[in-house]
């Protein structure tokens, strides 16, 4: 990694105004009701930095939630594709490293062997810039899972920041990340003193982590305890299987192609919606459901985010950041399913 | 179809109308489409038409709530290739099976002072009393079905009707959960989609006007209620505001839910 900077605060908002004359850039912003949600913004004014999470990570800048395709037209036998990707290259700011490592995870789904065209183009038309985390957030269980509470890849960002009391120390993360901090004004170089300070800040957020996640053999685990019985009693309790677990979950990538037919029959449009496995009608194929009960489909959300996962794109599905759990209506906890089958790997379903 | 173009027959029960005006401000927007189609027998759009059939398609509406309403459904289905429930009435009994939940006399003396002459039955849906084909939901019925079905029976496709709970379409739009964030009592895990989450987007929770979702889980939902201070009464109303006690949301209805629980 290049040579690191520091910038004031006042600085870094100055940095962002001049930003958002060259980018599109989103932001956290404070929304109704003490809730915080990814928007665009042009200046740095609503910025809204000390924010814990989002309902929704900022993946759906990426991957967007409704995409549309293609647009056929049957009348004159032409086809065009509809998603021109973003209008203005986008800047994501101040991502938290949880939902950094989630975009870094649908990389290896959307860019691996079979590459998605539309995820392609917009991913490459999006700076990152991360924020990393200076204390823990409730549900997030990040440091079980490698995934923070600061930033722990190499590759595939932008830049980097680290709040150090009233300062940001700034880091790149590629060639195009260091010419965005190049624009950056009052920029002051860093001895190896904010580097040791940095470390210790990191210890520090590390050990205020309520909630973990021993992943050490889970894998394996669960894939020997597939009839566990702690599925069947959670679904029957509280799984109300509506979907929201899988629809805020940052590293989800399943879709559903959905076509609308105009009502002269003549042009077909062809989008993309986010799918999601909690839904019954998801495993529904010819001739039966193959995952007709509710336990099989909570499952299968949590066996492939901690085990099948590791076996397909080499790395954990779940990156830890909690949203599952917040909201779920019911507040089921993967972590909770997954320390039951830690606890009893062999606990039979009791009849009676 | 014998020219091609199917006939289509519109009946109405007991209900508000609203979905018969769906259909009507449809055909206003898309006059095209409903030119390829027979309107045979509609009581709203045209005097006269063929009550006796045949019909390609009949779109039933409202609640089946008199001994005639039964006698009438039996004899469409028997000349009708395709019968389609339309609306929250006819697919779930909607908001006249509210009656379901108190004895008839009970209801009936509430609103009649003389109550000798009335023929009501309980109130059901369509499927109830004949074999269907499909059901377009909503209240009134959704835009998005009425062309899926109708853009299917033009192309001879079958057609995909929305299956999944509000809270999907919810997420899509982006909104804030109302039931985690502000403990609003929200029926959206369980109701059907296809409103394009409406009441959501337009900050108040979901009062599940489209009916049960396939498969929902109602009495995991009413506990949720439970904890979140709401009483049995509340509960009770929730779940029996639209719809009549159908399998999936039966359990939310039950005034004493806890003790079914066990």
């Amino acid at each position: 990694m290049s040579t690191s900077h520091s910038i004031s605060a006042d600085n870094l908002c100055r940095w962002v105004d001049s930003l958002a004359g060259r980018f599109q850039v989103l932001g956290p912003v404070a929304a109704k009701r003490g809730q915080n949600v990814f928007a665009p913004i042009d200046n740095s004014a609503p910025l809204a930095l000390d924010y814990c999470t989002t309902m929704l990570g900022p993946r759906f800048f990426i991957y967007p939630s409704v995409q549309r395709l293609c647009k056929i037209d049957r009348e004159t036998n032409t086809y065009m594709a509809a998603d021109p990707g973003p209008a203005r290259t986008q800047l994501i700011f101040a991502i938290h490293p949880c939902d950094m490592h989630a975009i870094s995870v649908l990389d290896r789904t959307f860019l691996g062997p079979n590459k998605d065209f539309y995820y392609a183009k917009r991913r490459q038309e999006t700076y990152t810039v991360v924020l990393n985390c200076s204390r823990a957030c409730d549900q997030g269980f990040c440091a079980s899972m490698g995934t923070g509470p600061f930033l722990r890849l190499t590759e595939g960002f932008d830049v980097v920041m680290t709040a150090l009391d009233g300062e940001y120390l700034l880091e790149a993360g590629s060639p195009r990340g260091q010419e965005l901090i190049e624009t950056a004004p009052g920029l002051q170089k860093t001895g190896r003193m904010r580097l040791y300070e940095k470390s210790r800040l990191e210890q520090q957020a590390a050990a205020s982590f309520t909630k973990s996640l021993e992943t050490e053999g889970l894998p394996e685990l669960l894939m020997r305890t597939f009839e566990h019985p702690v599925y069947k009693e959670v679904a029957d309790a509280r799984c109300l299987g509506c979907s929201n677990c899988v629809l805020v979950c940052p590293t989800c990538f399943c879709y559903k192609m959905v076509d609308r037919v105009d009502f002269e029959a003549k042009i077909v449009e062809r989008s993309r919606h986010w799918d999601a496995c909690q839904d019954y009608w998801f495993a529904e194929v010819h001739d039966g459901n193959f995952r007709q009960p509710q336990q099989a489909r909570l499952r299968q959300f949590m066996t492939h985010k901690l085990c099948t996962w590791v076996e397909q794109y080499g790395c954990f599905g779940c990156i830890g950041c909690g949203r599952c759990m917040t909201w779920c209506p019911t507040g089921i906890d993967i972590t909770e399913m997954a320390k039951e089958i830690q606890r009893a790997p062999t606990r039979q379903l009791e009849l009676g | 179809m014998s020219d091609g173009k199917p006939r289509i027959g519109v009946f109405k029960y007991s209900c508000c109308a609203g979905c018969e005006f769906q259909l009507i401000f449809f055909q206003k927007h898309v006059l095209e489409t409903l030119g390829k189609v027979e309107i045979v027998f509609c009581r709203m759009l045209q005097s006269g038409g063929v009550e006796e059939g045949p019909f390609d398609v009949a779109l039933i509406e409202g609640t089946i709530t008199e001994q005639w309403q039964i006698e009438q459904l039996r004899k469409i289905r028997s000349v009708t290739t395709y019968v389609i429930p339309i609306g929250s009435c006819a697919v779930c009994g909607g908001v006249p099976a509210i009656k379901n939940n108190e004895q008839e006399y009970t209801i009936q003396s509430r609103v009649y002072e003389d109550t000798s002459r009335l023929t009501s039955i309980r109130a059901h849906s369509v499927d109830q009393y004949v074999p269907v084909d499909g059901y377009i939901k909503g209240c009134p019925m959704g835009e998005r079905d009425l062309a899926e079905f109708v853009t299917s029976l033009l192309l001879g496709k079958r057609p995909e009707f929305i299956q999944y709970p509000v809270c999907v379409e919810c997420k899509l739009q982006h909104n804030i959960c109302v039931l985690v964030a502000y403990h609003w009592p929200c029926m959206g895990p369980v109701t059907n989609a296809g409103c394009g989450a409406l009441c959501p987007s337009h900050d108040r929770e979901c009062y599940g006007c489209w009916g049960p979702m396939k498969n929902a889980h109602a009495r995991a939902l009413a506990n949720r209620f439970a904890k979140m201070g709401l009483s049995e009464e509340d509960i009770c109303r929730r779940f029996t505001e639209f719809g009549e006690p159908t399998v999936e949301w039966k359990p939310g209805q039950v005034r004493r839910w806890d003790v079914v629980q066990k």
